[in-house]
């Protein structure tokens, strides 16, 4: 197995696959900063140039590319709170807040040091989790799926700020949109109004880029200032996020193996990671009352949690053939192209082709990290740019995003509805995170369940993995409220004649 | 003077049949050919339609620029259903969609806006039977075993009416097997996990995804599973022996002919698998060009050697032949029809 390791990376370093794999980060860069594209429509999108590569050619191409789109998604997140990618929705919560504060630098310094931690911590955890991935993989059916998507909806309470109440309403906005569609089974219409176009639900990244990018774009247009209400200071400066990732390094790999988790199981979204992440950033912090308003911690979680799932991802499309992820679904396919065959003989044959994809991701994000770093002071200067000449291109990026998504103009008119949304819930104080958390979740709670109970009848709830992930859901309900609890009450002894 | 106005036509029809080859090739210089693609990017449509697009301008007169385009929804319908109506009628746009489209088309499902009898049809790519395999531990070890034990055996589904619920069904109602499709599944890998973590006996969908995408799971070390029955008249294919063919298991067992019509139903739309198709009004002439180079691109040796390391046998078909299975789905009689629709909703 260590011979296979070796030969993996040594075939990264070979002169035209290094190449090839520049040129792939290069289009993810690009890719990962134009909100919308995406990286499996990326991806997919270069499957016709590997037809004529070897797999390791074309597998540098790809992951090189895929590697840098959740790195690079997150720099728009935080400088202009548009996601690049779906993974990066997270990042804004508390980026955006950070570039207003005239930390942008800071945040991309420490997106991009825990997104190389996360990509690292995933990498490696495939190469470990190779001996024991068949048991592993095998041992999440619907049931489990099921208990995790109940873990994430439990979740919603710590993503809602200050107000509980409306922040569990959002949530179940989010879950009730998420039945728009051709339900699962029967194939029946609900809520498409006789549109096509609604068929499939709605587009996720059309949503979440209407609903957080509109009302900074008009917060802007209305303050009519630049990004940055204050000027960029030491501490706002990269070197400070860098440091804050190793400062804060418990929290940043704990979020990685919650990415790296979440991208092994196959069929439970990589958006919902960074959303756990961040719910556990916020949760693991005695004082909480910074997160929304620019705490780094809020980026530490959801930028290791992204690049760790890719490592992660790549486990069950090799070993099963059963993608882990949408843009892994789309890696099937350049299998399928390279005439390889996903199954045992990735992990026997083909090892050494296998342990240079996890090397390809090490080395994918450690080249885009030190580019971006040498970058990162310009790029944040941008938020110091009178907003009047930026509103104009975020405008266009942000309607681009939703017609790249799918190249149907009925995706941009997702994008302004749910700006429109978005614009009323900032205007209220109702929060976002918990709406989008539920669009997410949605169709994995109503999916499984229903196998769930076609298969096992009602026995399905007493399966070991679904109990456990149950009583790890009550502890993620009461736990905040029990340390509020403890606190108040340390306190209280704290202060005499109290 | 019968003779002279023989020699006249022929002399006619000899000067008129460059003209059309000029007039297409007049037209199609300088412009472009869009092939709108019904799912997004890294489908098998998709990758189809890339595979023979970088060599289809060599075999068009004129050879226009190749732009694919995806528009995904729908199933496909989507794209179906906007270049049936709202696209440009002169060859210029085509779209790339699912032959599953017409199934529902004959189903009177709402969503569908378009007349398959109505597109000119170009081309398809594969002819496809479907079938169905389980588990080694599943408790049976071939179909007659299966239907003479009653032993329910629980295949993963995707959508009702889909193929991979089609199949269990079908064989159910005609030879009284006892299958139990689970809809819900949101993709071919996630329909065969739940075979390989055992959640479920088996599945059914195409052979060719069993014989390619599928192989591990029938040989080598990681084999869990076996064909249990393929749709249609039968393969030559190692996976196939003793394996029986439902066409020819049905006669063979004097089934009626509306039961074999059922199954034909069934199998149809796998038959024209990947089809390329132009909207309704394209002058004659273009329809005709576009499908002799569909068929050219087909074979062409590029295409042919990318299919090949990709596991892909391409079977590719004609328009006209497409158009015929069309007609004929369409043609299912009302009564057989309803027999369909019935059997879906019962599931």
């Amino acid at each position: 197995m260590l011979e296979a390791f070796i030969t993996g990376l040594l075939q990264v370093f070979d002169q035209t696959t290094f190449l090839l794999m520049v040129v792939g980060i290069f289009l993810g860069f690009i890719v990962g900063i134009l909100p919308g594209i995406g990286s499996p429509g990326a991806v997919a999108l270069m499957l016709p140039f590997i037809f004529e590569m070897d797999p390791v050619q074309a597998f540098a191409f790809l992951l090189g590319m895929y590697a840098v789109t959740g790195t690079t998604g997150d720099i728009t997140s935080i400088l202009f709170g548009v996601p690049g990618e779906v993974v990066s929705t997270a990042t804004i919560i508390d980026g955006h807040p950070m570039a207003k504060k005239g930390e942008a630098g800071r945040a991309l310094g420490a997106a991009l040091m825990s997104s190389l931690v996360g990509a690292i911590v995933g990498a490696f955890s495939l190469a470990l989790a190779i001996p024991i991935v068949t048991p592993l993989v095998l041992s999440f059916k619907s049931p489990e799926f099921f208990s995790l998507a109940i873990l994430g909806i439990c979740f919603l309470a710590a993503l809602s700020g200050d107000n509980k109440l409306k922040g569990v309403l959002a949530g179940g906005l989010g879950l009730v949109l998420s039945t728009v569609g051709l339900d699962y089974q029967e194939n029946i219409e609900r809520y498409t109004f006789g549109l096509v176009h609604l068929w499939e639900g709605v587009g996720l990244i059309a949503a979440a880029v209407g609903l957080f990018a509109v009302p900074e774009i008009v917060e802007l247009w209305v303050k009519g200032s630049a990004i940055a209400e204050t000027k960029v200071g030491k501490l706002g400066g990269v070197w400070q996020g860098v440091k804050d990732t190793f400062i804060h390094i418990g929290l940043t790999v704990r979020c990685s193996m919650i990415g790296t988790f979440f991208g092994l199981v196959p069929g439970v979204s990589a958006a919902l990671s960074q959303w756990v992440s961040y719910a556990h950033a916020v949760q693991s912090t005695r004082d909480r009352s910074g997160f929304g308003k620019g705490d780094v911690r809020g980026v530490l979680g959801p930028g290791a949690a992204n690049n760790s799932g890719i490592g992660a991802a790549m486990i069950p499309t090799v070993a099963f053939g059963v993608p882990g992820s949408a843009t892994t679904a789309i890696l099937l396919g350049a299998f399928i192209i390279q005439g390889l065959q996903p199954g045992p003989k990735m992990l026997t044959e083909h090892l050494a082709l296998t342990f240079s994809f996890v090397w390809l991701i090490v080395i994918s994000n450690i080249i885009t990290v030190a580019l971006c770093l040498m970058f990162l002071k310009h790029l944040a200067k941008i938020t110091q740019v009178r907003g009047s000449l930026l509103i104009p291109s975020l405008f266009m990026l942000i309607f681009l995003a939703g017609f790249a998504n799918t190249g149907s103009y009925f995706a941009m008119a997702t994008t302004l509805v749910f700006g429109v949304m978005g614009v009323i819930m900032v205007n209220h104080g109702w929060p976002r995170p918990p709406l989008v958390l539920g669009l997410v979740l949605g169709s994995l709670v109503e999916r499984n369940l229903f196998i769930s109970y076609e298969i096992y009848g009602l026995w399905f709830l007493t399966r070991p993995i679904v109990m456990v992930t149950f009583g790890v859901a009550l502890v993620v309900i009461f736990l905040p409220g029990l340390q509020d609890w403890m606190a108040k009450r340390a306190k209280l002894q704290e202060e005499p004649g109290a | 003077m019968f003779r002279r106005i023989l020699f006249l036509m022929a002399g006619l029809m000899l000067l008129t049949s460059p003209a059309w080859g000029d007039a297409v090739a007049d037209f199609y210089k300088g412009k472009q050919l869009r092939i709108v693609v019904g799912y997004g990017p890294g489908g098998t449509t998709d990758l189809t339609t890339r595979l023979v697009a970088p060599v289809l301008h060599k075999y068009i007169p004129g050879s226009p620029r190749i732009v694919v385009q995806n528009k995904a929804g729908g199933g496909s319908a989507l794209a179906a259903n906007t270049v049936f109506n709202n696209e440009r009628r002169d060859g210029t746009v085509m779209a790339a969609i699912s032959s599953s489209l017409v199934m529902k088309q004959a189903r009177g499902v709402a969503g569908i806006r378009f007349d398959g009898r109505k597109f000119n049809w170009v081309a398809s790519a594969f002819r496809a039977n479907s079938a169905c395999a389980v588990r080694l531990d599943s408790g049976v070890s071939s179909f007659a075993e299966a239907v003479k034990t009653k032993k329910q055996l629980i295949v993963s589904s995707f959508d009702k009416g889909g193929l991979s619920h089609l199949e269990p069904i079908f064989f159910n109602a005609i030879f009284g097997s006892n299958f139990k499709a689970v809809t819900g599944f949101p993709s071919g890998g996630a329909q065969r996990l739940a075979v390989k973590n055992g959640e479920v006996n088996g599945f059914c969908t195409t052979f060719q995804t069993m014989a390619s995408t599928e192989i591990a799971m029938f040989e080598g070390e990681g084999k869990c599973c076996r064909v249990l029955i393929i749709a249609g008249e039968g393969e030559d294919h190692p996976l196939l022996e003793g394996v029986p063919a439902a066409e020819v298991l049905a006669k063979e067992q004097g089934k009626s002919k509306d039961e074999i019509a059922m199954l034909r139903a069934m199998n149809a739309a796998n038959q024209i698998s990947i089809v390329h198709t132009l909207p309704p009004g394209v002058p004659k002439d273009r329809v005709e060009a576009l499908r002799d180079a569909f068929a050219k691109a087909y074979n062409d040796p590029q295409v042919q050697a990318l299919a090949k390391k990709q596991n892909r046998n391409l079977q590719p078909r004609r328009g006209d032949g497409v158009a015929k299975i069309v007609e004929d789905l369409l043609n299912t009689p009302k009564p057989l029809m309803d027999r369909i629709k019935e059997l879906i909703d019962k599931g």
